[in-house]
């Protein structure tokens, strides 16, 4: 996303950095700093993952003897891990290049390498929590944000509509209030009509009384 | 403070959303089943949702390895038992031929049942299990032993993970129980008695009893360590069952929505967004009383 701002003798100006308010500055907000944080937890998760598994594959023996295969095509650097996670493109369709057996004289039943690499799901992955918690970790920090998102959404909403309440409680119309005041108005009025029609009623009978002249 | 028209639609309007989107909540966790549809509903349970349920995939892989280890490794104890038997035929066999009364055809006739028995031990040697040849150590695609009884798997360990960083041997060392590597060749025994009986060589006939009860200790001891290890397989079974019922109940107790308290919640909902709505017409209404004056 980016804030263009026309200018009055033609062309534009990126304005993006100082939209900080408003819709705009939230989209933007969102978008900068908070799926940025969580794009780059998720970028060292999948790091941490290749890395790791990797490091085991690479150790062992495939069943055609081969060693020194990547499970995972390793990422080159931690940022953009997560977009380029995948299976190593020489062992898409070739499950018999897993390495499972740590010595080519131990194939093709030898299971050492298997067992390490199915024991990186219980013990840390690069110093943090086992993959499994490492995950749940990110995911509950994307639920809480979403969750305290919508809590102060909801605080929001509700302070605007007290405002507007005391806004409309001032300003706004009661039509209880204005069909009464109403009322009392079309009651005054029509007195009122009343007591000309009476003063002209008065006039009208001193005329007659007075004699000619 | 002044109450105006458009306050009470607004406060009306409001509580209505927010029974429905109450109703619309419940609503979703009774056709899932689910307390738990997405991180933001509980992000602390979530992440032990993920956890535990890491943790099943792990019990219920331990699981089916442990089940066919198992079963190759009971079958393994047939085989080893069934080895046994043979050899106690040999010694018998050795005994016979080695006493004085016996002829030299008597002895040729045992010499072809020792060969007998040296093909039933090949056979049983090339025993194949759920992963191919159980006794050829990591060596599981070709047989380990020729038809002489010469051994080509190796003596390679294959294990499985019962617990956290707990191994425990899931084959049987065919290595261990009929060649060398255990202590005696027992083929080679085998073939020196049917080569004594066949030469009529009774000292050597004679010297090949105690070879032949050794053998048999030597596979004997074997299929002791089969056994203990089968054992240890079976408790293990049973430890990872009961755990995988207590992760699933807990997981399931975090994650799945008590039916009977949604169905009731929704019952609230329901009364209180008709009430909602019930209380809309009837402000609308008497907007309409007031302008009919």
């Amino acid at each position: 996303m980016q804030v263009l701002a026309n200018q009055p003798g033609g062309g534009s100006i990126n304005i993006t950095a100082n939209t900080n308010n408003g819709t705009l500055g939230g989209i933007r907000e969102t978008r900068d700093t908070d799926l940025a944080g969580f794009s780059s937890q998720l970028d060292q998760f999948a790091y941490n993952l290749a890395t790791t598994v990797n490091s085991v594959q690479s150790s062992g023996y495939g069943l055609d003897g081969v060693t020194g295969r990547n499970l995972f095509s390793q990422p080159t650097s931690v940022a953009g891990a997560a977009a380029a996670f995948s299976v190593d493109p020489q062992m898409v369709g070739n499950p018999q290049y897993i390495a499972a057996s740590s010595t080519a004289a131990g194939l093709p039943s030898g299971n050492d390498v298997a067992i390490q690499l199915s024991q990186l799901a219980t013990q840390p992955m690069n110093g943090g929590p086992p993959p499994a918690q490492a995950f749940g970790v990110i995911a509950a920090n994307v639920g809480a944000a979403a969750s305290a998102a919508s809590a102060e959404s909801q605080t929001r909403t509700d302070t605007v509509t007290q405002a507007q309440n005391l806004n409309d409680s001032s300003s706004g119309v009661s039509l209880d209030e204005e069909m009464t005041n109403m009322t009392a108005f079309q009651n005054a009025y029509a007195a009122s009509a009343k007591v000309l029609q009476t003063v002209e009623s008065l006039l009208n009978d001193l005329m007659e009384i007075i004699p000619a002249a | 403070m002044r109450i105006t028209n458009n306050m009470q639609l607004t406060d009306a309007l409001a509580s209505q959303a927010r029974a429905s989107q109450q109703m619309y909540d419940l609503t979703q966790q009774a056709t899932s089943g689910l307390k738990i549809n997405s991180p933001s509903d509980d992000p602390a349970g979530y992440a032990s949702v993920v956890t535990a349920n890491a943790q099943i995939s792990v019990l219920q892989a331990r699981s089916t390895a442990i089940s066919t280890a198992s079963g190759d490794m009971s079958l393994a104890d047939g085989a080893l038992s069934s080895a046994g038997d043979l050899l106690v035929q040999a010694k018998q066999l050795a005994i016979q031929s080695a006493d004085g009364s016996q002829s030299a055809t008597d002895r040729a006739n045992s010499a072809s049942q020792v060969n007998q028995i040296i093909q039933q031990l090949v056979a049983l040697g090339n025993t194949q299990g759920a992963n191919g040849y159980i006794f050829g150590g990591t060596k599981t695609d070709t047989p380990p032993f020729d038809s002489s009884g010469n051994f080509t798997g190796n003596g390679g360990v294959m294990q499985v993970e019962v617990a956290n960083g707990v191994l425990t041997q899931s084959n049987a060392s065919g290595a261990n129980a009929f060649t060398a590597a255990g202590g005696r060749n027992v083929m080679g025994d085998l073939q020196a008695l049917a080569t004594a009986l066949t030469n009529n060589d009774v000292p050597t006939i004679s010297a090949s009893i105690d070879n032949l009860d050794a053998d048999n200790n030597q596979v004997t001891a074997a299929r002791v360590d089969a056994g203990a290890s089968a054992s240890t397989l079976q408790s293990s079974s049973q430890v990872i069952s009961s755990a995988l019922v207590a992760v699933q109940t807990s997981a399931g107790n975090e994650s799945n929505a008590d039916i009977p308290t949604v169905y009731s919640e929704l019952t609230q909902a329901q009364t209180s967004y008709e009430g909602a709505l019930s209380v809309n017409r009837q402000i609308l209404s008497m907007f309409q009383t007031d302008l009919n004056i």
